[in-house]
């Protein structure tokens, strides 16, 4: 990281490859980058007062510089943050009102079908902070629209960074770290779904139990050790709470935090626009151009969640009923992160491997948990295993457009295949009423395609990139506008027209 | 307690060889296919998630279709001393065809009617499922009846002499108990019909003999509170049939009316299909919604 | 607090910035900006009112959204056309490793010796051995996270004798289960239980081919099967009627009532299994024993462990 240094020039120099750094010219005088408020009677002072202290300001001059790529899937990241964020405002709110109790109550409040209806502490809060706390049901939904969103961005952002090769060295452990970051948001997804013990996220705690059972010799007593005891038990909603808000938030917030600090000390990727080269990076100054993007995004993504929360029911447990370990109704499903699961769940086959009367491989171990583990291993090591097929080792800061490696945009697509189909699989029930098929014949149909639909995708992608790489592509225009050169003072110069521009952005005209 | 009498029980369960010939509700391999094509011509130009959301809306619509005109049927009663006459001239026209002069089923036509009595009878014919239109479907349910109340009433009264078979439970919701109701609803008939009544696939028949049929238990956010004690005493096709004492089938009936008129206080329900619509509009409106805005955010639109 | 401090000449850290005439386009943009500014007091304001008279989940919705996306739409407006945001290089440097650090290997062999590691190597082992211990001992308490399942998972409630009672605790009647019928049902003294949960099911008198060591143990046609589905452990609650029949509604495992439950369809990996029921004259229903095999999904050692 770029520490306080000695002075602003020496380790944050803004020139052009090859050119003469200029002496300063045309620089504007002083300093065009002003510390935010710097004209205002009491910001200066205050970054003075704190910059007598602490000298943070330099870092904080080279920081507030830091150029970021003007490219919209860039915010894909951010957007999962930001959703992150109005999860942990709209999940501190609820847990104000939300009891992680067990412990059977009986129910005496406005939602008259319930009344007198047995039910656990913890599903009779969620009735009573959605029903009697003003702003709890939009909460509670906004939190539960801004989970499905978070992961719909991190997948989006981690499909934006595969097809494009961001992953490459030097960036192979942040790929790591994302992935990591998503397995998290799916755990998070999975024990918030499981808390309000109604009927739906009972029956889904009650297959998780069955699938660790299923882990061989070790299952059922690290499920009884789980969960407390043999399913159902009243300690699990506690347990499941205390994962919830704290152990995985906490694992969450400090591994963004060192994904952001990779990205800063790596500092980004670019498209190769004219003028990017492996060396440079081409973009919006922190501040101000994007960091008040960037809350505008943080600010439209908020609205987007409260809009959703606003008008689109979602999870209404007092339909679903508390939990009773004898009830269960269709179409049951989790929510849709966790669908291509419950997709390999429903079209396994019954096999399991039983040796001397003893089974060695229950059914649901490998479709629950083998089959999964090794889809994800093997994105989560995906650079590493990029890397040793094609051999290159290189350093990449400029990115590929996806067709540009026809073979990896194929791969990707034949993965997205798999967890589509598998998704669909999960869905089999709603589709089947739609469609009239029965929902056997619809799973016998995806049990085909799970295989042959990623070699389908393969070799389609492979064909379009193939086609599209041969024939060329558009030409692209020339940058217009403005560019800011900065000089050896660490002034900056302005560069207008276009010709101009291409010149100082390094000569490199259309590619 | 008011328990229902089953007048004659045995016959109803067609002997095993047979069983799955007659799936109560079957649609012809054309609309299926027609339906289907339409479903992975969508899939093409959507996407995938795409067809989750389409399945979730357009299985609430297509779906309920229930039963929405036999509101007339509430409170009819068999009258003993109807036209018995009347009602076998108007049984020979309309249903002797399929179901046998003395409704013993014809093979290859139409089932039996023995053991369905006057509610089965009822059922079918206030829900618009019999008679089906030539070149229809048969036991779809449809928005109205195909046939007047007065003729419906005939039908009834006669098909109950030659086929007896339950009386028409006198379900009275209003009073009911709807807490007792619920947990009767999610204890016997959500496992098929889903927790908010919005219906659901249970599979098909073809697994065995290769029918190419298709089971659906269907919505009840139109269902009467009559045709509910109808079903519930005659277990149409592959629904099981249920004893309940009246109070019990009054109480399943009044919750499921209260779902057919309860608000749903977080907006838009999404045919209260759970978790599968509700991930298609995560990722259709939600995430496309912010993805455009990204796309704003990053380029100056009006330059 | 910048009392006493120095005033620097140079003031501030900012320069004067260019001053060019505004355009069209930025006062339109202008325009925009205070109209989303206004939206949004008036969709706080409209919030607070809400609050105070108590609307709905919707009307807060919208309006919160209207406040955040007026918000966010003015920022974004004033950033692309009111803010000077031109196009920047920065320059990247090589990530490698800094060269002043001494990382070769000579160095660090010789801070390996400063640290006596390479010589006392059988302290080193009793390091590792400590830490291990240590970690072992902390780790131990998990075990009072839950009881170990032992017998719990081979027995359930049912056994000889026990009277069938509905899930409120009601004895069950034959009369209340007509031919295409079906109850969920439960040992008396323990209704709800999730382990000891059966249906019982009326399939008419004639139907039934059970193997013929069970033939008795299901009386003029009602039979009674394990409601926890063999595969996940959900409630097979889904008779088809017609097609004798039993759904899981959680994974379409299906099951065949006239053949012993044996599994037509689905992942689930073994039947259902039955439980012997005997009709008492008086029309009640009592187990002749409890279920012959482990209820449920599979476990490891799920067939070595016998029945109730």
């Amino acid at each position: 990281m770029t520490g306080p240094g000695p002075a602003p020039g020496d380790n944050r120099v803004f020139h052009v490859e090859g050119e003469p750094v200029p002496r300063d010219a045309d620089a504007i005088e002083g300093d065009a980058l002003p510390v935010p408020g710097g004209q205002l009677p009491v910001v200066g002072p205050a970054v003075r007062f704190l910059d007598n202290r602490t000298g943070l300001v330099t870092f904080g001059r080279s920081a507030l510089e830091k150029v970021f790529p003007d490219h919209w899937t860039f915010l894909l990241g951010e957007i999962a943050a930001f959703s992150f964020i109005v999860l942990l405002i709209t999940g501190t709110y609820l847990t104000l009102f939300f009891r992680p109790d067990g412990t059977t109550t009986i129910y005496t409040g406005p939602y008259a079908p319930l009344d007198g209806t047995k039910m656990s502490a913890a599903f009779s809060s969620v009735l009573a902070l959605s029903f009697s706390v003003e702003g709890g049901l939009l909460a509670r939904q906004a939190h539960h629209w801004a989970a499905l969103l978070f992961i719909a961005a991190i997948v989006t952002h981690l499909t934006r960074i595969f097809l494009t090769g961001a992953f490459r060295r030097p960036r192979e452990l942040n790929w790591v770290i994302g992935f990591t970051l998503l397995l998290l948001a799916l755990a998070e997804g999975i024990t918030g779904y499981s808390l309000p013990d109604d009927l739906l996220s009972g029956t889904g705690l009650r297959i998780i139990y069955s699938i660790i059972m299923a882990i061989p010799f070790l299952g059922p007593w690290i499920a009884s050790l789980l969960f407390g005891g043999l399913f159902p038990t009243t300690a699990i909603i506690s347990r499941l709470f205390i994962v919830h808000v704290l152990l995985l938030p906490g694992a969450l917030i400090g591994l963004i935090s060192v994904h952001l600090l990779f990205v800063w000390i790596q500092k980004h990727t670019q498209y190769k626009i004219p003028g990017a080269t492996e060396h440079n990076v081409i973009g919006l100054s922190l501040w101000p151009g994007q960091a008040f993007r960037s809350i505008g995004a943080f600010l439209l993504t908020a609205a987007v969640i409260a809009l959703l929360g606003g008008l689109f029911e979602i999870n209404p447990v007092w339909i679903y009923g508390p939990y009773v370990p004898y009830a269960a109704a269709v179409p049951a499903q989790p929510d849709y992160y966790v669908g291509w699961l419950e997709g390999l769940v429903r079209m396994a086959p019954n096999w399991q491997l039983t040796l001397f009367g003893i089974t060695i491989l229950p059914e649901p171990f490998i479709p629950g948990l083998v089959v999964p583990g090794v889809l994800f291993t093997v994105l989560w090591i995906w650079p590493f295993i990029e890397a040793f097929i094609t051999g290159d080792r290189r350093e990449h800061n400029l990115l590929d457009w996806p067709w540009e490696a026809p073979w990896r945009a194929a791969t990707g697509a034949a993965f997205a295949t798999i967890f589509l189909v598998l998704l669909l699989e999960g869905a089999n029930d709603v589709l089947a009423a739609w469609l009239l098929i029965p929902v056997e014949n619809l799973t016998q149909f995806f049990r085909i395609m799970v295989f042959a639909g990623p070699v389908i995708a393969w070799i389609v992608t492979y064909r379009l990139a193939r086609a599209r790489l041969e024939h060329g592509t558009k030409p692209i225009e020339p940058r217009g506008g403005i560019a800011l050169r900065r000089n050896a003072t660490g002034g900056f110069e302005e560069v207008h027209d276009r010709a101009a521009v291409d010149a100082a952005l390094g000569g490199g005209g259309p590619k | 307690m008011r328990p229902l009498i089953f007048e004659e029980e045995s016959g109803i369960v067609p002997p095993r060889p047979q069983r799955a010939s007659r799936p109560a509700r079957r649609v012809p391999f054309s609309a299926r296919l027609a339906r289907s094509v339409a479903g992975l011509a969508v899939l093409a130009a959507l996407g995938g998630v795409a067809l989750l959301g389409l399945a979730g809306s357009g299985f609430a619509a297509g779906q309920s279709a229930g039963s929405g005109a036999s509101a007339a049927a509430s409170g009819v009663s068999v009258q003993s001393g109807a036209d018995l006459s009347a009602g076998r001239e108007l049984y020979m026209q309309t249903c002797a065809a399929c179901h046998g002069v003395q409704g013993q089923g014809v093979p290859r036509q139409g089932p039996t009617l023995q053991g369905q009595g006057a509610a089965g009878t009822a059922f079918a014919l206030y829900t618009g499922r019999m008679p089906f239109p030539e070149n229809g479907v048969p036991s779809q349910p449809r928005d109205k009846p195909i046939l007047t109340q007065a003729q419906i009433q005939l039908l009834v009264n006669y098909v109950a002499h030659i086929a007896p078979g339950p009386t028409i439970p006198p379900v009275d919701t209003s009073g009911a108990d709807i807490a007792a109701g619920r947990q009767l609803f999610i204890n016997n008939c959500a496992a098929c019909h889903g927790p908010d009544a919005a219906g659901g696939a249970i599979g098909g028949p073809g697994q065995q003999n290769g029918f190419p049929g298709v089971f659906i238990a269907p919505s009840l956010h139109s269902a009467t509170a009559q045709t509910i004690g109808e079903a519930v005493v005659t277990g149409p096709g592959p629904m099981p049939k249920f004893n309940f004492p009246l109070k019990q089938i009054d109480e399943i009936a009044a919750y499921i009316k209260y779902l057919q008129s309860a608000p749903s206080p977080g907006g838009d329900a999404l045919g209260g299909l759970g978790p599968v619509p509700e991930g298609y509009v995560a990722v259709a409106i939600g995430l496309v919604l912010i993805l455009l805005f990204a796309r704003l955010i990053s380029r100056r639109p009006l330059e | 607090m910048t009392a006493g401090m120095e005033r620097d000449p140079d003031r501030a850290y900012g320069g004067p910035r260019t001053v060019r005439p505004t355009t069209t386009t930025e006062r339109r943009a202008e325009v925009f900006v205070g109209l989303l500014f206004i939206a949004t007091i008036l969709a706080a304001l409209g919030l607070i009112v809400s609050y105070i008279i108590g609307a709905n989940t919707q009307v807060d919705g919208v309006l919160l959204a209207v406040a955040f996306a007026g918000l966010g739409g003015a920022i974004v407006v004033w950033v692309q056309y009111l803010m000077h945001t031109p196009t920047m290089i920065e320059a990247r440097h090589p990530i490698q490793p800094n060269p002043a650090a001494d990382v070769s290997p000579g160095q660090v062999a010789m801070r390996e010796a400063e640290s006596g590691f390479t010589r006392r190597r059988m302290l080193i082992g009793m390091l590792f051995a400590s830490v291990g211990g240590l970690v072992t001992a902390i780790a131990v308490p998990l075990f009072s996270l839950g009881p170990l399942p032992g017998r719990a998972l081979f027995v359930t409630k049912w056994k000889k004798g026990s009277r069938v009672v509905d899930v409120n605790g009601n004895l069950v009647h034959a009369s209340q289960i007509p031919i295409n019928g079906i109850m969920t049902v439960f040992p008396e003294g323990a209704p709800g239980d999730a382990m000891s949960q059966t249906v019982l099911l009326n399939v008419g008198p004639g139907l039934l081919q059970l193997p013929a060591d069970r033939a008795s143990w299901a009386p003029q046609g009602f039979v009674a099967y394990s409601k926890l589905c063999t595969h996940a452990g959900c409630p097979v609650g889904l008779f088809r009627a017609t097609e004798h029949d039993l759904m899981c509604p959680c994974h379409q495992s299906t099951f065949d009532v006239l053949d012993g439950a044996q599994v037509t369809f689905g992942p689930a990996p073994r039947p259902l299994p039955q439980l012997p029921i005997q009709l008492q004259p008086d029309g009640t229903f009592v187990a002749l024993g409890g279920f012959p095999e482990p209820v449920g999904p599979a476990f490891w050692n799920q067939t070595s462990g016998g029945g109730a």
